[in-house]
């Protein structure tokens, strides 16, 4: 609606802008999502640990990959903050180093997943009946596969690759995303002002994409937020289990994969407690933006 | 109710079908075949592996090789695992029950912490232990299951020496009757209180936002306003309503219990679905694979059955669509 405002003359335009300052919904959102402090905090957290990975290079200085035999499981010292792992390379290096892997995984799985699924969930949802039915069951089947046994499956069966995980984090999350978009275009769908965009002509492809999707985009930003921390979980777990992403390059999670041994977890805290904790932090953070953005952008959910 | 579970049942006809198809395909984009491991056998002539693989149909097209296994699987037969030298309905019926143990046992754990605690959080809202409780729905959520389990091992069996460290049973102890099942108990406390933390975060704020949804409803208000003691209100009236998508939610969960199962199986070495899961990932073994992972696509759609099918049991209303 507010697209159209061009087409109201600008004797109306300039009367409205001089009675009320109109605020644009994202605007009213970001005052609410302010007002959130744990929401702060959580996107705080993130951005912090985005930052880290993103400037990896500079917060040691020491190479991600470089070995010191001389120096291999050392506790944390004034020269390797976290201590150093089996390889005696720094883990503090690498901790910053493996968030660039598990926040890109996160974050493109989320994204190749919100694709697929407001691509077919669109389609569903704006053509129904035989369509909506084929593409829904479709959706059905892909939502009983059981997601960490089919996700070492596949990782195992085509490689332990970051894209292989993104891939198969995609390929299992879409039905979801699907299932809310398709429900909110059905109710939009019979809005009228689909009915002005029939009578002005526009094609199917132009409504489902600059006025339907636009409308859903709501719910898929709340749950591509949480998406992304639910990605990051699996990544993690995988790689742990050494079935995710392979060394040398090290993710949050395959940082952790020496704990699988009894005398690493007793006496080496520094090789597995602060990847799990930046997991964690992570992970928590994402939920509470995700929470915080729900409750700002439809706050007659808010309890 | 008989003709909506028929129905039911039905339905998921052609998704099992479409599942099985799917797990199918996955398992053929794997290099190599099933024999691949006899290739580095000295003692197998060419020929014998070209025998082997045509008694096992393997030089058919896969889509013959799928309608095969269909057919032999409806005939209870999943296949042979060259690498244990075992039937793969075997190997799965040895190691269903204790991936059922840990599934059940972990959402028994899960309601016992999560429903009171929503509950609780829900008729005192804002309050001390409302904030308390939704700070831990949040952790419960967010913490890695495996972080847990090793902090807990860390704590409870190597520092505490509580508990033993992996394991489903005291090898060669021969307990029996209730000494056995102390000792199940004990080896798979960890796991069992892993899964249960993790998996109460999502139930107790489902429970919780159920909650405070029913207690705003005009019954509730009629049972107030007729005098009734504030504890009726809640438990007998408002938390029965609130329960039924809870039930829901639970009937979901249990397949992603049997999945999150895979995990603390295979870092607590207990023999269940998913550590022969990771066991033939390791191997190669895709005729165990193939059925690992149709067996738990299974459990995911009894799972969703139960849902679908409880949730009619205590609402009528869901039976008339």
């Amino acid at each position: 609606m507010i697209k159209e405002k061009g087409q109201i003359n600008e004797n109306q335009e300039e009367n409205l802008a001089t009675s009320s300052k109109v605020e644009s919904p994202w605007t009213i959102v970001g005052r609410r999502l302010r007002k959130n402090k744990l929401a702060m905090i959580g996107l705080v957290v993130i951005t912090i640990l985005s930052l880290a990975a993103i400037f990896a290079p500079f917060i040691t200085g020491i190479p991600r990959d470089i070995t010191n035999l001389a120096n291999t499981n050392a506790p944390p010292s004034s020269e390797h903050l976290l201590g150093t792992d089996s390889l005696g390379r720094d883990m503090l290096t690498r901790l910053a180093y493996g968030g660039r892997i598990s926040l890109t995984v996160g974050f493109v799985s989320t994204s190749l997943r919100i694709l697929i699924g407001v691509i077919l969930g669109g389609i569903a949802g704006y053509y129904g009946k035989g369509i909506d039915n084929v593409i829904m069951r479709i959706a059905d089947i892909f939502s009983c596969l059981p997601f960490l046994p089919i996700a070492i499956t596949f990782v195992a069966v085509l490689g332990p690759s970051i894209y292989n995980i993104m891939i198969v984090l995609a390929i299992l999350g879409w039905p979801g995303i699907a299932r809310i978009v398709r429900a909110e275009i059905l109710s939009l769908r019979e809005r009228e002002f689909m009915e002005a965009a029939t009578a002005l002509g526009i094609g199917d492809f132009k409504k489902i994409v600059s006025h339907l999707i636009p409308n859903t985009m709501a719910s898929i930003i709340v749950s591509a937020t949480t998406g992304i921390a639910s990605a990051i979980l699996t990544e993690s777990a995988l790689s742990f289990l050494g079935l995710g992403v392979a060394p040398p390059t090290p993710t949050w999670g395959n940082m952790m994969y020496d704990a699988q041994s009894q005398y690493v977890l007793k006496n080496r805290w520094w090789q597995w407690v602060p990847p799990g904790i930046i997991i964690f932090l992570a992970v928590i953070s994402l939920n509470l933006l995700g929470d915080g953005l729900r409750d700002a952008l439809d706050p007659r959910l808010k309890q | 109710m008989g003709r909506f579970i028929t129905r039911r049942l039905l339905q998921q006809i052609p998704i099992l079908i479409g599942v099985s198809i799917l797990v199918f395909s996955i398992i053929q984009l794997a290099p190599g075949d099933p024999l691949a491991s006899y290739t580095q056998d000295p003692n197998m002539t060419k020929e014998t592996l070209e025998a082997l693989k045509e008694a096992h149909g393997l030089n058919k097209s896969p889509v013959l090789q799928y309608i095969d296994y269909v057919k032999n699987a409806l005939q209870g037969n999943f296949g042979f695992s060259f690498q244990l030298k075992q039937p793969v309905e075997k190997l799965i019926a040895e190691r269903l029950w204790p991936t059922f143990y840990i599934a059940f046992g972990s959402l028994i754990i899960s309601i016992i912490i999560a429903i009171p605690i929503g509950v609780i959080s829900a008729t005192k809202q804002y309050s001390v232990f409302d904030y308390a409780g939704t700070v831990f729905a949040l952790a419960g959520i967010s913490i890695p299951a495996f972080f847990l389990a090793l902090l807990l091992k860390k704590w409870l069996a190597i520092d505490l020496r509580l508990f033993p460290l992996s394991g489903i049973e005291t090898p060669g102890a021969m307990y029996t009757g209730f000494a056995r099942m102390m000792d199940y108990l004990r080896h798979t406390f960890i796991p069992l209180i892993v899964l249960g933390l993790t998996g109460a975060g999502g139930l107790m704020r489902y429970t919780r936002s159920s909650m405070l949804e029913v207690v705003r409803q005009d019954y509730i208000r009629t049972a107030r306003a007729k005098g009734l003691k504030e504890r009726v209100v809640i438990y007998k009236h408002a938390l029965r309503n609130a329960l039924i998508p809870v039930i829901t939610l639970l009937g979901f969960t249990l397949p992603t219990l049997f999945s999150g199962a895979v995990i603390t199986e295979i870092m607590f070495a207990l023999p269940g679905m998913g550590k022969l899961q990771h066991q033939a990932v390791m191997q190669r073994d895709y005729p165990v694979l193939m059925g690992t992972n149709l067996f738990l696509a299974i459990f995911t759609l009894l799972g969703n059955l139960l849902a679908d099918i409880s949730y009619a049991l205590v609402d009528p209303r869901i039976r008339l669509d």
